[in-house]
């Protein structure tokens, strides 16, 4: 199969209705090829739908969707020999065991027997589950489930990846070790779309995202490009917070200035950012202040996600 | 991609514990023909025959494919999909490169199999007893293996028509019980209750078990008792297969149209 296109998934006024209940409404999501896609976006917002219409499980009310450039639920069976999907509730023959499992999923997706136990024997080391390989699916933990549902999307070394809130039921070191997979899958050049409402996670992982809520694409585009507004408000730690603050209090572009077990607040007006981050370092070191931390009191995907939601608090 | 899907059913159905009870139920037949068999004044191939075709086609219209093997038939085939639906598993399915033609055929030979195997078994062991209690040899064997294949087509032609309904019911309900429920009720309507009404002549024929009878007929020739069961062998074929193919192509209807939300 030639997979030459510009968007390995593509949407065109993407709609869902259950009964009167519109879930998704117009959307247009375009995943370009070798990105890592955040779809991102509160619980209830629309992501399982529309994975759900990306793998035929739900048929859209209207619109189109092209997955490879082929039209999907048409050329379905064309398209999956080059996605890997893992649910957002691991779905799995729970009689069956890890092995007999991913064995079964792998001749499924058209590997020859011998190629399917090679890549099953390969895929439970990768995912940490090798030596429960004998073991039924239904005596696994949910965290362990997932990791077989990762080890079976990823079976016929797919282009493509559709995972649904693919760390749900893994826990911190899971996570991490997961997001660690994912970016060195995206460096082998996959295409990797995933749901998260974990703002840090997709932050992580991805390098393209599309924000939607209430079934409305909200925003899309690099993370670098969607998170260039200028941050306002700043974490700072120095070795002298008292000075450092009663600096800070006398400028007239200090909005507000407080301290919180030990970290300076500060938020400053936006039109004299300049003037801020020439004059602080400055007296600091006049003063002989060493600074410990400066950071952006928010990450630039929660600032994006709070200008476009229309909220206050961090989404997660 | 069919006989991935096939292997792993057969496979799956042949390891269940439901498949070894069924297998159980449908063997006693053969243990009340080991205990109440008629006495042997001939021991001759042609006499094994003649008795063989009496004892399978009695067992078989009276108990092999009545309510109970209805029964047995109704559960295997309804769990085919529906259990994949109501569990989610058909989701796998559909990300994967396999047609729902590819899916709805290879469940329905599969469970095709597995009921050939709960009823082809039962019905080999009556004949090696038979042939063992004839002292007939290989040339007993031989004689009557066709009439042991005559049987199981009959058999799987009747009750696969059954299965195919059942499978249709199962995607539109989504749910094994519910399937095997619904199948029960128009299978015993249609079998017991509609032929009760006026305009319906000559009731029985509308049972499973006489239609067994009549498709016997054509094949158990030394067996007169089966000209009692009054009927067209051909049209009766033709009636089983045609719903064979319409439930099997409503059922791939069902499943392009179903939504899988679950």
């Amino acid at each position: 199969m030639v997979l030459s296109m510009e968007h390995v998934i593509e949407t065109k006024d993407l709609t869902k209705f259950f009964g009167k209940r519109n879930i998704i409404y117009h959307l247009n999501l375009k995943v370009p090829k070798g990105v890592v896609y955040g779809f991102l976006g509160p619980n209830g917002a629309g992501k399982t739908t529309t994975i759900k219409m990306l793998t035929a499980a739900l048929r859209p009310t209207y619109g189109e969707i092209r997955i490879f450039g082929l039209e999907m639920p048409q050329k379905r069976v064309e398209i999956m020999k080059n996605v890997g999907y893992m649910p957002e509730v691991p779905i799995a023959y729970e009689d069956m065991t890890i092995v007999e499992f991913l064995t079964y999923i792998g001749r499924l997706s058209g590997l020859k027997k011998e190629e399917a136990i090679k890549q099953t024997k390969e895929l439970m080391r990768y995912v940490g589950v090798g030596r429960l390989a004998l073991n039924k699916i239904k005596e696994l933990s949910s965290g362990q489930k997932q990791r077989v549902a990762f080890a079976s999307a990823l079976i016929a070394d797919p282009e493509l990846l559709i995972l649904d809130e693919p760390t749900a039921n893994l826990d911190p070191l899971g996570r991490i070790e997961f997001i660690g997979k994912i970016i060195s899958l995206a460096k082998e050049g996959k295409t990797i779309f995933v749901s998260s409402h974990i703002v840090s996670e997709v932050e992580k992982m991805c390098n393209y995202v599309g924000l939607i809520n209430q079934g409305r694409l909200i925003a899309q585009g690099r993370v670098s490009e969607l998170t260039q507004i200028e941050e306002t408000e700043y974490d700072i730690i120095t070795s002298d917070n008292g000075k450092a603050c009663e600096f800070l209090r006398e400028k007239p572009y200090v909005r507000e200035i407080w301290e919180e077990e030990g970290t300076i607040r500060v938020q400053v007006d936006p039109r004299f950012l300049d003037e801020f981050f020439l004059q602080f370092p400055k007296y600091l070191t006049s003063q002989g202040i060493r600074l410990k931390l400066f950071r952006p009191h928010t990450s630039p995907l929660e600032r994006i996600l709070m200008e476009k939601f229309n909220i206050g608090e961090e989404s997660d | 991609m069919i006989s991935v899907l096939y292997q792993n059913e057969v496979y799956r159905l042949l390891k269940s514990r439901r498949f070894k009870v069924m297998l159980l139920l449908m063997l006693l037949p053969v243990v009340i023909y080991f205990f109440t068999h008629e006495e042997i004044t001939e021991y001759s191939a042609k006499a094994l025959e003649i008795s063989f075709q009496i004892n399978i086609s009695q067992f078989l219209i009276n108990f092999w494919a009545s309510v109970i093997g209805q029964l047995i038939v109704i559960i295997i085939m309804s769990d085919l999909l529906a259990s994949e639906i109501d569990r989610g598993t058909i989701r796998l399915l559909l990300v994967k490169p396999i047609k729902k033609s590819e899916i709805v055929f290879g469940k329905f030979f599969s469970g095709i199999t597995t009921v050939s195997l709960i009823f082809g078994i039962p019905y080999l062991v009556m004949e090696i007893y038979m042939v063992l209690l004839y002292k007939s040899g290989f040339e007993g064997f031989t004689a009557t293996f066709d009439d042991f294949l005559y049987a199981l087509s009959v058999t799987i032609l009747v009750l696969g028509s059954l299965g195919a309904v059942s499978m249709l019911l199962s995607v539109i309900l989504s749910r094994p019980l519910y399937a095997s429920l619904a199948s029960f009720g128009l299978v015993f309507t249609a079998q017991f209750i509609l032929p009760q009404l006026p305009f319906f002549d000559n009731p029985e024929r509308f049972n499973l078990s006489y239609q067994i009878g009549v498709l016997l007929k054509r094949g158990f020739t030394l067996h007169t008792g089966l000209d009692t069961y009054k009927g067209d062998v051909t049209m009766s074929a033709l009636f089983f297969l045609s719903v064979i193919l319409l439930s099997l192509t409503f059922t791939l209807l069902g499943l392009y149209r179903k939504e899988y939300e679950g």
